[in-house]
């Protein structure tokens, strides 16, 4: 009855009892597949490490162009990492994630341009100030469900543009900052190729953790607390200082991010952090499995290799899809979200093969 | 007050009215919140603007088939929500209309790239307590408190209407009484959308057909919340004030900070009174 057992709610307590039978799965939010995890689990991690760090050292070696991709899904997988754990572990729907980087890059903008702050520094201030952004947010919300989170941040994503754009022409005149170059304990992060080892040791330390917070307390309270939020009560959770934990968890991350795409791209601008921007991280959480933190990361590769494989694929074929720009990619990624969450391939998969788990 | 600043007033108030209207319907048909109906007016007013213009349509017929697609789209979503979505959750099924918006808004940016134009229901000016209105505003007005009008009538005095009130008290319970709960869903989507159609043409008239129309989604869900979340004349008193405050803003502040006003009317509200105006709490679940 391992399955039975390893249900989120039934081993997602607080203080789990010391003589209760834990699932080998450890994890509570990846709790219903314990079972087919147990087969070849290892195995499985071991051919996953290996091909990420087989990326990781080969992907140098293909050129510019490739490295500039990897970088910036490096970039959009830290983001929604941060999201999925959001939106899948605590099931809070978030619609500003951008507004969260956006705060992060102006704050690290502001530190670095008139404080003299250096990029490590601005990073944390830029995580701690969204993560503040973020607790406010959450507290602002705290005595409604999560379909007004969803308007809340939405609103935040706006409010965000507005101010920030503001912001932009008073002490820029709409030209954005510029950021210096970006410096890690001495070592200066300036070609495409600097900056692929950076992200990818910051994409592996953020796993790491955000990993360790999920499948730990944090993680089980959150997990409760999405299931059923008056019972999370009545188990004694805090509830409300479980959101804002999780929250403001999420746009740290989304705050430190900000700061490193601001000296990544080399400027900070409003136009980089749109709505547009919210909805491809949403897509990428939604893709990679919600909850799924390493789904984040190859789905965050997907979606950020897609627009530019459809279009070679299509140029191929004599069209040219240029003249179409953010548009087409607007609907392949609003038709990926809404495929995946209506579990179209695996109803696919149902109806070529059926009698078949996919 | 003057009666030019009570009449734009007045118009925006009542296109948040049409599209909080709209909201407010589908949520307590199905407790999904809609995102992508303010698309679904831009796309609508796009069409329009194209074939009265360039095609050279007269504007009821451009209006007409602009509606009819706007209501085909409404007639996928239904199904994408209602069909295919349904077991998965009005949580999904909000994030579905999200994904449509984005469709929408992508086609939009495909076929038009953007571009801003003019669209004027009615030319010229008349007289309103002796100072001069322009016609559209009035237009554009009686349009959308017409059509808000006539959706209150259907939900609160038809037979249908009832039946809308039976699926939003408890499906299960009206399936069990012999309502086909699909087939009021279908109409309440198809009256979402075609709410949705004539407010983003309003909107579209009284400042341009272009893709920032579609802020205005954010301030009808604004209202609808303003006003309860599921009831109708609450989304009206919500669209009134909302467009009171976003009008003083653009008067006597500053014309570009008219959108933070629903932001921060929505925070307050949030913090304040969740449950909205009204006495209606039934939806919110508090935490």
């Amino acid at each position: 009855m391992r399955t039975v057992l390893s249900r989120p709610l039934s081993t997602a307590g607080p203080h789990p009892p010391a003589g209760e039978a834990r699932p080998p799965s450890r994890g509570a939010a990846q709790g219903d597949r314990a079972g087919r995890r147990e087969t070849g689990a290892l195995a499985r991690r071991l051919a996953i490490g290996l091909a990420a760090i087989a990326a990781v050292g080969l992907l140098p070696t293909q050129g510019l162009y490739w490295l500039a991709l990897g970088n910036q899904s490096a970039i959009a997988a830290i983001s929604a990492m941060g999201l999925t754990v959001l939106v899948g572990t605590a099931g809070l729907l978030s619609l500003g994630q951008a507004a969260f980087l956006a705060i992060g890059g102006f704050t690290a903008a502001l530190l670095v341009i008139h404080m003299g702050f250096g990029f490590l520094g601005a990073m944390a201030a830029g995580g701690v100030v969204a993560g503040l952004a973020g607790a406010l947010v959450a507290a602002a919300t705290a005595r409604t469900v999560g379909i007004y989170l969803a308007v809340g941040t939405l609103a935040l994503q706006y409010v965000v543009e507005i101010v920030l754009s503001d912001v932009e022409v008073q002490l820029t005149s709409g030209m954005g900052f510029q950021m210096p170059v970006a410096q890690v304990l001495g070592v200066e992060l300036t070609s495409e190729e600097d900056w692929w080892y950076f992200l990818c040791l910051m994409t592996f330390l953020v796993w790491f953790v955000l990993r360790a917070i999920v499948r730990g307390q944090p993680g089980r309270t959150w997990v409760c607390m999405k299931e059923n939020a008056t019972v999370a009560g009545s188990l004694g959770i805090p509830v409300r200082r479980a959101r804002m934990a999780a929250f403001a968890l999420s746009s740290l991350v989304a705050g430190a991010v900000g700061v490193v795409h601001g000296f990544y791209m080399g400027t900070v601008q409003i136009t980089n952090y749109s709505l547009h921007l919210s909805i491809v991280y949403l897509t990428i959480a939604v893709l990679g499995r919600l909850g799924s933190i390493g789904g984040a990361i190859w789905a965050a590769a997907v979606i950020t290799v897609l627009p530019q494989a459809l279009n070679g694929f299509m140029r191929a074929l004599g069209f040219d899809l240029i003249a179409f720009g953010a548009g087409l990619e607007d609907v392949v990624l609003g038709l990926i979200l809404a495929m995946i969450l209506l579990e179209a391939p695996r109803r696919l998969w149902a109806r070529i093969r059926p009698g078949r788990p996919a | 007050m003057n009666v030019s600043l009570l009449v734009s007033i007045l118009a925006s108030a009542s296109v948040y009215a049409a599209l909080a209207t709209a909201v407010v319907l589908v949520y307590r048909a199905n407790r999904v919140l809609v995102f992508h109906l303010a698309e679904l007016g831009v796309l609508a007013s796009y069409l329009m603007v194209t074939l009265s213009g360039e095609a050279g349509w007269s504007l009821p017929a451009s209006f007409l088939a602009a509606l009819a697609v706007a209501l085909a789209v409404s007639v996928l979503v239904h199904v994408l929500v209602d069909h295919w979505g349904r077991p998965f959750g009005h949580f999904v099924g909000t994030v579905l209309t999200i994904a449509v918006g984005g469709i929408l808004m992508g086609l939009i940016g495909m076929i038009w790239s953007g571009r801003t134009v003019r669209m004027i229901l009615a030319e010229g000016r008349t007289d309103v307590f002796g100072e001069p209105i322009s016609t559209n505003t009035l237009v554009v007005m009686g349009l959308c408190c017409l059509a808000t009008v006539a959706v209150h009538l259907v939900v609160n005095r038809s037979r249908l209407g009832i039946s809308m009130r039976a699926v939003a008290n408890s499906a299960s319970l009206a399936r069990h009484r012999g309502i086909q709960v699909s087939r009021v869903l279908l109409v309440v989507w198809l009256l979402s959308g075609a709410l949705g159609t004539i407010a983003g043409i309003g909107m579209a008239s009284l400042s341009a057909v272009a893709m920032e129309g579609a802020v205005i989604g954010v301030s009808a869900i604004v209202a609808a919340i303003l006003g309860g979340l599921t009831s109708l004349g609450g989304a009206i008193i919500g669209s009134i004030l909302l467009a009171f405050g976003e009008q003083m803003v653009i008067v006597y502040v500053d014309p570009r900070y008219s959108q933070v006003v629903p932001i921060l009317v929505l925070f307050t509200i949030l913090v304040i009174r969740p449950s909205g105006l009204s006495g209606r709490t039934e939806s919110v679940v508090r935490v």
